[in-house]
């Protein structure tokens, strides 16, 4: 399991030195760095804030209102797609694949089952780049195993082209690379195994 | 998943990051060995763009350090020859340093309420200009849009009463 990796964003701050800046006073402009004196040009925003609204049983009254598996005061706006648990508007977690509950969703985002959620990914194209060359390079000892591995990673590479960091030329090369190892290799077998063939 | 666009990248001695641009936002591969770290900048949690220039002091003073050094130790070999084989090995760490002081490097460094997405660009100015104009624009048009929504979604008040519509308590 990958360790917790521990965010040290701390909000807005000069982008030369870090310093932390009050957003309130910024304006869009010209700024200057009152740490450091980086003068910096700024577009500065004011997101709206989202706020749920919570429905509680005691203002619906005892008919037609049930309330919250996780909030008994709460009344239930909708249920789980998942687990069918009753949920209320601070529970609801709306994606593009319906309506979820917050331990669901946490399931499903550990499962990777929710693309939009997902955080970590395999490079295989750096990995069938890197296969490739030591194929190349070491192609008397592992040229045939280290080859077929680039290739099944370059096919893995084109599959999630999303995620990939080199583009289709690079694994274009590592497949030309890993193929050139395989067929050292299987010329290097052959002849310490039949030498006379050549 | 939905379609992206690589915009730039931040790469240094510890870091190596790709910034992509989607219809949401922004999202930034970190690359960690064989795996890619993901982090997201949404347009509606935009809080600042900002756009600098800088040298890069330590890295001319590196180039400066090896480009003089090989001159240096060429020199005093003494030797035509080896003077030429320095020079030629000084030369790119010269010239690297001459870039950076002409060139500088763009940086573009957006930041949200949650992460941060940081681009440098070396050469290409008016491009570097370009997407920060964009992003801000982005920025601008999904927080309106997020605004426009959260007012649509809130029940209508009702109006307040007028004075003569008050009921006033009953005469005793």
């Amino acid at each position: 399991m990958p360790a917790a990796r521990i965010s040290t964003y701390r909000g807005p701050a000069c982008p030369a030195c870090s310093a932390e800046l009050e957003l309130p006073a910024l304006r869009d402009g010209a700024q200057t760095c009152a740490k450091c004196g980086t003068s910096f040009e700024a577009r500065v925003f004011h997101p709206p804030q989202r706020s749920a609204r919570v429905l509680q049983l005691a203002q619906l009254g005892p008919d037609g209102a049930t309330s919250c598996a996780n909030h008994a005061r709460n009344a239930a706006v909708a249920n789980c797609e998942r687990c069918g648990l009753f949920i209320c508007s601070l529970c609801e977690i709306a994606i593009e694949d319906g309506t979820f509950c917050p331990s669901c969703f946490d399931r499903m985002s550990k499962e990777g089952r929710v693309a939009g959620a997902t955080t970590r990914f395999r490079d295989y194209a750096s990995l069938a780049i890197t296969m490739s060359i030591f194929s190349l390079i070491m192609f008397p000892l592992t040229g045939i195993p280290l080859g077929s591995l680039s290739i099944y990673y370059v096919v893995k590479g084109f599959r999630n082209r999303d995620t990939a960091t080199a583009g289709k030329i690079g694994l274009v090369l590592a497949l030309l690379m890993g193929l050139g190892g395989i067929v050292a290799g299987l010329f290097f077998l052959v002849m310490i195994i039949a030498p006379k063939v050549f | 998943m939905a379609k992206r666009k690589r915009i730039g990248r931040w790469n240094d001695i510890a870091t190596r990051q790709a910034v992509y641009q989607t219809d949401a936002g922004l999202e930034v591969d970190e690359l960690d060995h064989f795996e890619i770290n993901r982090k997201r900048v949404f347009y509606d949690d935009i809080l600042l763009v900002t756009m600098h220039r800088y040298i890069g002091v330590w890295f001319v003073v590196t180039m400066l350090v090896f480009g003089i050094g090989f001159l240096v130790i060429g020199a005093l070999t003494r030797d035509t020859t080896a003077v030429i084989v320095f020079s030629i090995i000084a030369a790119p760490f010269l010239i690297m340093a001459l870039v950076r002081v002409i060139a500088r490097i763009d940086v573009i460094t957006v930041f949200g309420k949650r992460s941060r997405a940081r681009m440098r660009f070396m050469f290409r100015k008016t491009y570097a200009r370009r997407i920060y104009a964009e992003i801000s624009a982005k920025a601008r048009e999904a927080q309106r849009r997020l605004a426009a929504d959260i007012e649509a979604a809130e029940p209508p008040q009702a109006p307040p009463l007028a004075t003569d519509e008050v009921p006033m308590p009953p005469a005793e």
